[in-house]
């Protein structure tokens, strides 16, 4: 079996795909299969029992752990037709191999389901290996109400660290504020940089006009990220 | 009529007390990072109301949405960001105006959090960037 490149943080890896498949077995409440495009753009569902192929770009953080990045729908848009399944999904996939509005309801199904099953303690302690947590059972209560949030702040801080802010020396710190203006309580993810401060605020805006607009505008209630 | 202006002024003043009264320097700095949200949420609550926004429509038309937001302050902001009528500048400005109420929040209710002179300076980065698009604006 060929290898493939599976982009990280770090660079690119040949991977063995069933190598990969292994250790995703269903032993690990994490299984999952995988897939990639044909030029090598590695995608994997993170759910054992996906019928189909999930387009959830996978890479590493130096501490092994998986990282899920949401794709943009305009990477749904231009690769449905070149995403290339392995495994149990093959059966399907050749169904929905049309950019058709069902195959979008499909995607967004996927996602529905990922959110359901996404192992929150799991990011947590992934997140807590790295950065700064304040108060983690007020975080690991809200996360589990709100679980859509938690591969969203995967792909936040991928984005940050490798597109936004790659050339700033920062760190990240992870809490829930609770205002007493309107009895309500959201998720700050804040960006802990000694950089300067105006350069800073460019970097965020980037982020929040290119990323963070469309991912989280409806929600914007309950997660923000800033810098500090 | 009170013109919320003159608190971007009086932010910017606090930060000078800050220094020349060390006993009390982040009591004025907390205060100056207050006065600087208001300063830019009254700007930007004018602006919408002058866009049809009314806050007991605007929260009714969104509390079916999961755990829809409450308050003065964060129902402004949603509209702000998500009414379709809004162009991408003014979304932004929404964006960019929660980050302001979040710093603002720590400095009037979180004791345990030092706010020094970085803090300050890193909410008028905001403050300043907000009211230099703000002429822009549609």
């Amino acid at each position: 079996m060929e290898g493939i490149n599976i982009k990280s943080n770090v660079g690119y890896h040949k991977v063995n795909p069933l190598r990969w498949i292994k250790n995703f077995s269903t032993t690990s409440p994490t299984a999952g299969t995988i897939a990639y495009t044909k030029d090598g753009f590695v995608i994997a569902d993170y759910v054992a029992d996906l019928d189909f192929f999930a387009e959830w770009a996978v890479s590493y953080n130096p501490y092994n752990r998986v990282i899920i990045r949401r794709p943009s729908d305009d990477f749904l848009n231009n690769n449905a037709n070149t995403l290339f399944p392995i495994g149990a999904a093959v059966k399907v996939s050749n169904e929905n191999k049309s950019n058709s509005i069902n195959e979008k309801l499909k995607n967004q199904e996927i996602w529905q389901k990922n959110f359901a099953t996404y192992s929150i303690s799991e990011f947590l302690g992934s997140f807590s290996l790295q950065y700064h947590m304040e108060e983690y059972e007020k975080i690991f209560d809200f996360l589990m109400e709100n679980r859509f949030l938690a591969p969203l702040i995967s792909e936040v801080i991928y984005n940050i660290e490798n597109v936004y802010f790659k050339d700033e020396n920062i760190n990240f710190s992870l809490g829930i504020q609770t205002d007493p203006d309107s009895d309500s309580e959201s998720l700050y993810l804040n960006i802990r940089s000694s950089g300067n401060l105006k350069k800073n605020l460019e970097n965020l805006l980037n982020f929040q006009k290119d990323w963070f607009l469309a991912n989280m505008g409806t929600k914007i209630h309950l997660f923000n990220v800033n810098i500090v | 009529m009170y013109n919320w202006n003159d608190f971007n002024k009086i932010s910017k003043s606090l930060k000078k007390y800050a220094k020349v009264n060390s006993l009390s320097s982040e009591g004025f700095y907390r205060c100056a990072v207050s006065r600087a949200y208001y300063s830019v949420y009254h700007l930007l609550l004018n602006y919408a109301k002058s866009k049809g926004y009314n806050f007991r429509s605007y929260s009714r038309s969104i509390r079916s949405l999961p755990s829809a937001p409450k308050g003065h302050h964060s129902v402004l902001i949603h509209f702000l960001v998500n009414d379709p009528r809004n162009t991408q500048p003014v979304r932004l400005l929404g964006i960019e105006l929660g980050n302001c109420k979040d710093q603002r929040v720590v400095c009037d209710y979180m004791n345990y959090i030092t706010i020094d002179e970085r803090y300050v300076n890193s909410m008028f980065v905001h403050i300043e960037h907000i009211y230099a698009v703000f002429p822009t604006l549609p």
